[in-house]
């Protein structure tokens, strides 16, 4: 085991370390405190129902099909009522999964086309962070579940440039694995660091204050200093065992999963274990500052996405668009709002939410090389392109509207949580809080002085600091 | 070192607090180490703050200065607002050993473990809210830069001009990445290390010229103990300068820094310290009354009462040609409709204002629901703890405590009133030493509760027999009727005046007085007495006399 500074963890850095001291401080302050984002997004949206939660600001409940998260509304900000950012500003039954797709995550007008115009909020912070001189090993990571190859997908490193989620754990571990150090590095918690080092501090001042002292004096000042001494040797010993605790940055044999290299990752009936080998290597990537954005897909606009079988979702007949069977998007073009389709629908949401209460149990139980909980550092924000359209739960709405959005973390302490957001006004007026708070997220990882994205200059969310 | 544990039998089952006063020993007067009583015939009775156990020392201790004096809360309270203007919640503070009464006595105050660990966490604090501000002022490129702002710094915050190695090892941790990988941070750690120094937690009164047992103050020194004395914080940069100057062992020049110091608001912070330390007041004692006697009260009560006490001193000692005995013969109390309510004072009104007492009742601090709160019983009645903190708060006698084992009492006939069966049940030795002087004054108090509310008859709707004779130190007697009548009466007794004299030369020594301070100890005491305990005049004749400069030593 090798004991370094958090700093010592940056992988890959070349030159990073001697040039230290030359950096100009407000960015070694940003290089000093990692903050990361995990953006998510699940397709196809709850339709039927309005969520994540019913209530007022601060005395609300979750909505049933989100009650996996009801352990982690402490970190959480649940946003009902928001228009998708970026998409023209009206009607989109028609091409709602068209221009919600492509703008869910790049909050860029898109309608028709079938392409962004601009990066997705994850591919963005990434190569923002780039230009600030900020980039880790791994300038951002995209996994997920399934996708449709790029067709409408909400994923875009640039304008006109879709890019897919890589859905095989193995190979997701092998792509970082060469900038995995290879070892086991010490948490190095700075506030206890440092209060180690102020009682060295104090204690020899304390050794050097028996000049001229009596009997008396000496006696008093000799308990004291033993008393320091009995304490700095109570926080070495802490030091060193959470010295122990070490943040494992070798490379693990295999990923956190059941499956082997040759299973299938696009069968449903895999997919838990890919979403819990995902939500280990995205605690290594943090931890061991691989990379700050990782993006997590669902599944793409309009696609197949199913889950286990075990779940039993209820199969839909063939649909419109030619779907059929026990999948979301099937399930979303159904002319009915029978049992079958509220269960489907439930059973979906309700496991879209555990997998991310499961991605947010392992960042609040995971210390960073700061022996800081990840969930401190990071915020979560999940999206979808569609929502819900009040009193049209029976034929086929595709409404880029009402979207359930939530965003998990308190960004050090910066933004109030346990809370609930209910948009009112236009369809402008809702899209514009999504806008802000793709900004407020931006601004987190380090970018203060971003105050655009998408379509829209809008500056941060203001409603999370107060 | 002997452990004296409070008995839990005999007569104890019946009276339990009551007789939390004395029970056996010869009562002295003065300090411990003039005395030849004490615990177990001799000693110094020592409580921790909050009650616990009895400590049990030997005669003669804490009659010398140790050399270092650790700053109370109150004092690292004010020196790291003044310093930083963060204010520290006192009681997350250590608190100080209570020695026989007092709250300062400097060779009392060990710093342990768990004291760093509070001293480390308030640092914390206020240097987290310190460094963004004092951030801007070091705006440093070189070496030089950092080690001028660490000086200036440390002069301030150790009261001393620090020493060349001094300022390296703190300019050092403002450029140490070990200290923060900012300067931000490297200023918070730098902040902490200072505010839990020892150079910052003790006063360090080490003298430099040895003058048989006597030591000379150096003018820092001096410096401090005027500043402590006044302001309870310390010194600013006017005294600074005296002190550079070699100013401050001329008592001329010192007066003139009194004079100058107590025309400051600051002034106001020795005082109350002063007065909360003589009235015992180590704690607000009154949340911890039981519901029965906190029943009707509103729930701001404590608070208020603390706060009116506070205003009450401020108002009295600092007028012109205030007494401290003015705090024992106050006609009025300052309250609000909280503390009207208690006192059965006509006031609803919003904030604090003078309220005019019902002097035949009531007198100034000694009536007042903090002070009787602090000496009382959770409930019910508590005269011989209320006896015992006059005599030795007041009198600056010292009450033994009581024995280890209670004689067995014989039954006590019924019919009798609280206060005939408390007479009867310690008329007889070894009770009766001490009872027969703590019991009179403190049954003045039988008709106020634990909070000081006022009733005349007792629970037979009988009048309290509020009469008796106090035995002065000199033993001539001094008879009253009541508690205003007793506070009255003490207020004009020279031997009340030369404690306060003795309390105030303590609270200034941060020991007691030893046999070598007897002649300057007579002249201030004398001051006192012709004065009447002027303020004004009993600071002047303390900082003017020759032991304000000296540290007697062992």
């Amino acid at each position: 085991m090798i004991k370094a500074s958090r700093r010592q963890l940056i992988q890959q850095m070349g030159a990073w370390p001697l040039l230290w001291p030359l950096l100009r401080e407000g960015r070694a302050e940003a290089q000093s405190k990692p903050k990361r984002a995990i953006v998510i997004y699940s397709p196809n949206g709850p339709i039927m129902d309005l969520g994540p939660a019913i209530g007022t600001e601060t005395n609300f409940k979750l909505h049933e099909w989100w009650s996996p998260l009801e352990r982690h509304r402490d970190v959480g900000n649940f946003f009902v009522g928001l228009h998708q950012a970026g998409v023209p500003f009206g009607e989109h039954n028609e091409y709602g999964h068209q221009s919600g797709g492509t703008g869910a995550l790049t909050a860029r007008t898109t309608e028709k086309t079938n392409n962004s115009t601009g990066p997705s909020l994850d591919q963005f912070i990434g190569q923002a962070l780039q230009k600030a001189n900020m980039s880790t090993p791994k300038r951002s990571l995209l996994w997920g579940l399934h996708n449709n190859a790029g067709n409408w997908g909400p994923w875009y490193e640039s304008a006109g440039k879709p890019i897919a989620p890589e859905m095989d754990p193995f190979k997701a571990l092998a792509a970082i694995a060469p900038n995995l150090r290879g070892d086991a590095v010490s948490i190095v918690d700075k506030k206890l660091t440092r209060k180690h080092f102020v009682l060295d501090k104090i204690y020899k001042d304390c050794k050097g204050l028996t000049s001229g002292l009596g009997a008396e004096g000496k006696a008093l000042l000799d308990y004291h200093c033993n008393s320091i001494e009995s304490l700095e040797k109570s926080v070495a010993s802490a030091l060193a065992t959470q010295a122990s605790q070490t943040v494992n940055c070798s490379t693990p044999a295999k990923p956190n999963t059941a499956l082997t290299a040759a299973s299938n990752f696009s069968a449903a009936d895999n997919r838990d274990e890919s979403m819990k080998a995902f939500t280990r290597l995205i605690s290594l990537v943090f931890t061991c500052d691989i990379s700050r954005v990782v993006g997590v897909s669902f599944g793409d606009t309009a696609s197949r996405f199913a889950i286990p079988a075990s779940y039993k979702v209820p199969s839909a007949d063939k649909v419109d668009s030619g779907d059929s069977g026990p999948q979301h998007h099937a399930w979303t073009h159904t002319y009915n709002s029978g049992a079958d389709k509220r269960l489907a629908l439930k059973t979906f949401y309700t496991w879209y939410s555990e997998q991310v209460a499961k991605l947010l149990d392992e960042l609040k139980k995971t210390l960073d090389a700061d022996g800081k909980p990840l969930m401190d550092s990071t915020l979560v924000f999940w999206t979808s392109e569609l929502g819900h359209r009040p009193g049209n739960n029976s034929l086929e709405p595709h409404p880029n509207d009402n979207i359930p959005v939530m965003l998990f973390g308190n960004s050090g302490g910066a933004f109030k949580t346990n809370r609930m957001f209910t948009a009112t006004g236009n369809n402008e007026q809702r899209a514009l809080v999504l806008h802000q708070m793709m900004v407020s997220v931006i601004q987190h990882t380090g970018l203060p002085n971003i105050n655009e994205f998408g379509n829209k200059g809008t500056g941060p969310l203001a409603w999370l600091r107060g | 070192m002997l452990f004296v544990r409070l008995p839990s039998q005999s007569c104890v089952v019946v009276l339990s607090g009551l007789l939390l006063g004395a029970c056996s020993g010869e009562i002295t007067t003065g300090s411990p180490s003039t005395g030849n009583g004490g615990a177990g015939n001799g000693g110094t009775l020592v409580t921790g703050g909050t009650g616990g156990s009895i400590e049990v020392l030997e005669p003669g201790a804490f009659s010398t200065g140790p050399g270092l004096r650790r700053l109370t809360r109150t004092e690292y309270a004010y020196t790291v607002e003044d310093l930083l203007g963060f204010k520290a919640e006192r009681s997350t503070l250590p608190a100080e050993l209570i020695v026989q009464s007092h709250g300062f006595i400097a060779g009392a105050q060990k710093i342990g473990y768990e004291d760093n660990e509070k001293y480390y966490t308030v640092a914390d604090k206020a240097a987290t809210f310190a460094a963004p501000k004092l951030l801007s002022t070091l705006n440093c490129q070189t070496p030089a830069c950092y080690s001028d702002f660490a000086r200036a710094f440390l002069l301030k915050a150790f009261r001393a001009p620090p020493d060349d190695a001094s300022v390296a090892i703190y300019a050092g941790i403002l450029q140490d990445t070990k200290a923060g990988d900012t300067v931000s941070e490297r200023l918070e750690t730098f902040l902490t290390v200072v505010l839990t120094s020892p150079h910052f937690l003790y006063r360090k009164e080490l003298g430099t010229t040895v003058s048989g047992r006597s030591r000379k103050l150096s003018d820092d020194e001096i410096a401090s103990r005027l500043s402590y004395l006044v302001w309870q914080s310390a010194p600013d940069t006017a005294l600074f300068e005296a002190a550079a100057s070699n100013a401050l062992a001329t008592p001329a020049r010192r007066l003139v820094e009194l004079q100058r110091m107590l025309k400051d608001p600051r002034a106001a912070r020795g005082l109350r310290t002063f007065s909360s330390d003589w009235m015992a007041l180590f704690r607000n004692a009154i949340p911890e009354k039981v519901p029965a006697v906190l029943q009707n009260t509103d729930a701001t009560f404590a608070n208020s009462a603390e706060r009116g006490f506070e205003l009450l001193v401020d108002e009295v000692l600092t007028a012109d040609g205030a007494s401290f005995t003015d705090l024992l013969t106050a006609d009025h109390v300052m309250g609000d409709a909280a503390v009207a309510k208690v006192l059965g004072l006509n006031y609803s009104g919003t904030g604090f204002i003078r309220l005019p007492l019902d002097t035949t009742s009531h007198r100034g601090v000694l009536t007042h629901p903090m002070v009787i709160g602090a000496h009382s019983k959770e409930g019910g009645a508590s005269p011989f703890p209320i006896g015992k903190f006059i005599y030795e708060n007041i009198l600056c006698e010292v009450i033994p405590p009581p024995p280890a084992v209670f004689p067995n009492i014989e039954d006590v006939p019924d019919g009798l009133s609280l206060r005939q069966r408390l007479e009867a049940m310690t008329k007889d030795a070894p009770c009766s030493s001490c009872h027969t002087r703590i019991g009179p004054p403190g049954f003045a108090f039988l008709p106020f509760d634990p909070i000081a509310r006022f009733s005349r008859n007792d629970a037979s709707g009988k009048p309290f027999d509020t009469t008796g004779t106090l035995l002065l130190p000199d033993e001539t007697k001094m008879p009253f009727d009541g508690a205003a009548d007793l506070a009255n009466k003490l207020a004009a007794q020279p031997s009340v005046q030369a404690c306060i004299a003795t309390r105030l030369f303590r609270f200034t020594q941060g020991r007691f007085e030893s046999d070598a301070d007897s002649g300057e100890l007579a002249t201030i005491t004398d001051s006192a007495r012709k004065n009447t305990s002027d303020v004004a005049q009993l600071l002047t004749a303390l900082v003017g006399g020759k032991t304000f400069s000296e540290v007697l030593v062992k």
